[in-house]
């Protein structure tokens, strides 16, 4: 009892702290149309686009006439179709996954943005859809990275891992 | 005060009283990792001195073919999922009377998810049957459709329906070898599961004082699996013939005697060119300077020519183990060989390097097998199993066979398909889920675990395969659930699993959990 006769003053500045800190706040008034208008502005958001229901379909697809085409070469089909990979990742965060079926399938807007970069015919499709070379066989897709692919020809001789393969190797 | 703004913001009392929770409650979850550190540290405080454990992570660079390692090895007229390993593998088929057979035990687990009560003959590749030997002999095991995994994927349907995030970029090689070594397979993480784990069990099990060199020790370079999160735990990098030291100062480059044209046997300067360069560099690297990134260079140089002759001496003091490395070794001089040479005798040196647990990182490329698959995976399989079969050998002889746990990974599986009709050059292209091995003392070998998956390709019944018709396996395991169990056995508990295996628990499934089949240690 002495103690808390001593102690009077100090026990009451924590019990007052205590309640302050306890004291359950007033309920908010409810927000007025400027104040949602504040806070609305205070967190600005990225707009939720929904996802499209049909394929947008790229400009670069327009483009895809110089595959395989008479004028242009094996390489020049390699770079294109790094073109469109590099523009697929820019998009989607890197590269289309899976084999020749699936990677074609993705560049023609089986993606989760839903964008083509190829049109869905021409001479550098297969009946399967894969992107056949000038030679009529599918290319080899080989992932390094999220953001590296070699693409290979087989080259003229139609056989797959033969010296006259074509390849290119972006980065090396 | 316009009450608009005053609606919105926080108050004093608001402030005090959330700043408390905050301070006991989001520091110390985003802190997790270096508090159990701190925790696991002082735990150990009380604990007698901790027998010894190793890890050994072989890792297969560039994607191993297991289909081709552990093999149905039946007759195609009466078993059926050998009759479907030669339709699935066509002329990537090895023929079923050439394989190294293995006794599969009556109760095996791994074959009920995909093949009801079947239990067919096995095989090992023939060119490997030293790790017939070792299965058959209780010391090694296989875990079968390991793979990575962001969640776990039941069904065909579920991976074409994308019903389930997958890991990011499957198929490519850089992403899946870091998502293995990470343990973290839906984002891009900078540490390894080893050098996380090693963070967490050097804190309870090393003793500082003691402790000469890191506990994380890489055969083959700087590898992901043991990058930490802190930085205070670095891994060392060794080559097969010892430290790397600092270069022209040999007389001969690579010959395993570093600084002979510069430093006498008793330790002192030769009076030669190289002699007084590297005394100058030493007597710099001494002096304490006021820039602070002069100051960590020579700290890092001084450090790491301390290490080097601890390294060099445990090497050194192997031979007083009284093992003959050489001649164990004598069948494998290899490139994997020479690695896991220098980890026995580093493991025999145990005492110099003053470490009661340590992980070791070693590694083979040459798996990116797209052509001449069976010509050059015979080779590397050969390799494989040589070196393995030596560094049992040295282990047992040196007496810590059951304290030594060495486990394989790889990039991926690869596709069950061949790519070409040419067996001299068709190869097979990346996949996904295989099986791993683990071996040691302390594994409960000669068994199967995890799930054997379906040889069916495509859309055919039973199949797990991907979308790509070409018999890429949907994993039945997670990466995470298996380094989970060597991770535990190296002393993690369950608190420092979650932290090292961060999406661990979505593996935790109840109904899953037990039908993983994955009690190998």
């Amino acid at each position: 009892m002495n103690w808390i006769r001593n102690n009077r003053r100090m026990i009451v500045a924590v019990a007052s702290v205590a309640m302050w800190l306890l004291w359950p706040d007033a309920p908010p008034a409810p927000p007025t149309r400027d104040a949602a208008i504040v806070m609305k502005r205070a967190t600005p958001r990225a707009p939720l686009r929904p996802a499209p229901r049909g394929i947008t379909r790229l400009d670069v697809a327009d483009q895809a006439t110089v595959l395989n085409a008479p004028g242009y070469t094996v390489h020049d089909d390699i770079a294109f179709i790094e073109f469109l990979l590099s523009q697929y990742a820019r998009h989607h965060q890197g590269n289309p996954v899976g084999d020749n079926r699936e990677i074609t399938a993705a560049l023609l807007g089986a993606n989760p943005r839903r964008l083509a970069y190829l049109p869905g015919r021409g001479p550098f499709l297969d009946r399967e859809l894969r992107l056949i070379d000038r030679w009529g066989v599918p290319y080899f897709f080989h992932a390094i990275s999220a953001h590296r692919m070699d693409v290979r020809s087989a080259g003229p001789d139609r056989t797959m891992w033969t010296s006259d393969d074509i390849v290119h190797q972006p980065g090396m | 005060m316009n009450h608009r703004y005053k609606s919105h913001r926080t108050t004093r009392r608001t402030f005090l009283r959330e700043g408390a929770c905050a301070s006991l409650g989001l520091a110390g979850l985003v802190n997790a990792l270096a508090q159990l550190r701190l925790i696991t540290a002082a735990m150990a405080q009380g604990l007698s001195s901790p027998s010894y454990k190793a890890l050994v992570c072989l890792f297969l660079n560039g994607g191993n073919d297991s289909n081709n390692l552990l093999i149905p090895a039946g007759d195609p007229a009466s078993d059926p999922l050998r009759a479907d390993y030669e339709r699935g593998r066509s002329i990537l088929a090895i023929p079923h009377e050439s394989l190294h057979s293995i006794a599969v035990p009556e109760n095996t687990e791994a074959f009920k998810r995909h093949h009801g009560n079947l239990l067919p003959a096995m095989g090992i590749h023939p060119l490997a049957p030293e790790l017939a030997g070792l299965f058959d002999a209780g010391d090694l095991a296989f875990i079968c459709n390991v793979g990575t995994l962001a969640y776990p994927v039941p069904s065909r349907q579920d991976y074409l329906d994308r019903a389930v995030p997958l890991p990011i970029q499957l198929f490519s090689h850089l992403d899946q070898i870091s998502q293995w070594q990470s343990s973290v397979a839906d984002k891009p993480t900078t540490s390894g599961w080893g050098g996380r784990a090693a963070e967490l069990l050097h804190a309870s099990y090393n003793d500082p004082a003691s402790s000469k060199v890191s506990m994380s020790i890489s055969l083959d370079g700087m590898s992901s699996f043991q990058t930490g999160t802190a930085g205070d735990l670095i891994q060392y990098i060794v080559r097969p013939d010892g430290s790397l030291s600092l270069s022209g100062f040999d007389q001969f480059a690579n010959d395993g005697i570093p600084y002979d044209a510069a430093i006498n046997p008793d330790g002192s300067y030769k009076n030669t060119d190289p002699g007084k360069r590297l005394k100058c560099f030493d007597d710099i690297m001494h002096q304490a300077h006021s820039n602070l990134h002069e100051e960590a260079y020579c700290e890092i140089i001084t450090r790491a020519r301390a290490t080097e002759g601890v390294i060099g001496a445990a090497l050194t003091g192997s031979a007083s183990s009284g093992v003959d490395f050489d001649g164990i070794f004598s069948n494998a001089d290899t490139r994997l060989g020479r690695q896991l040479k220098t980890v026995a005798k580093l493991i025999a040196s145990r005492s110099i390097l003053g470490n009661n647990r340590q992980i070791f990182f070693c590694q083979m490329s040459g798996y990116d097998t797209h052509q001449t698959l069976l010509g050059t995976h015979a080779d590397l399989l050969q390799e494989l199993a040589g070196s393995m079969k030596a560094f049992r050998d040295a282990l047992q002889a040196l007496g810590v066979w059951n304290d030594v746990t060495t486990f394989t990974a790889s990039d991926f599986n690869r596709t069950f398909n061949p790519n070409s009709t040419d067996p001299a050059t068709a190869g097979s292209d990346h996949a996904w889920g295989g099986h791993a091995m683990v071996m040691g003392g302390a594994v409960r070998g000669g068994r199967i675990y995890g799930h054997f998956p379906s040889l069916k390709t495509g859309s055919a019944e039973g199949s797990v395969d991907t979308g790509s018709q070409r018999g890429q396996w949907i994993p039945d395991i997670s990466v995470d659930q298996y380094s989970a169990v060597l991770a535990s056995w190296m002393g993690a508990g369950s608190n420092e699993l979650e932290a090292i295996f961060p999406n661990l628990h979505r593996f935790d499934d109840p109904f899953t959990v037990a039908s993983a089949n994955m009690n190998f240690l």
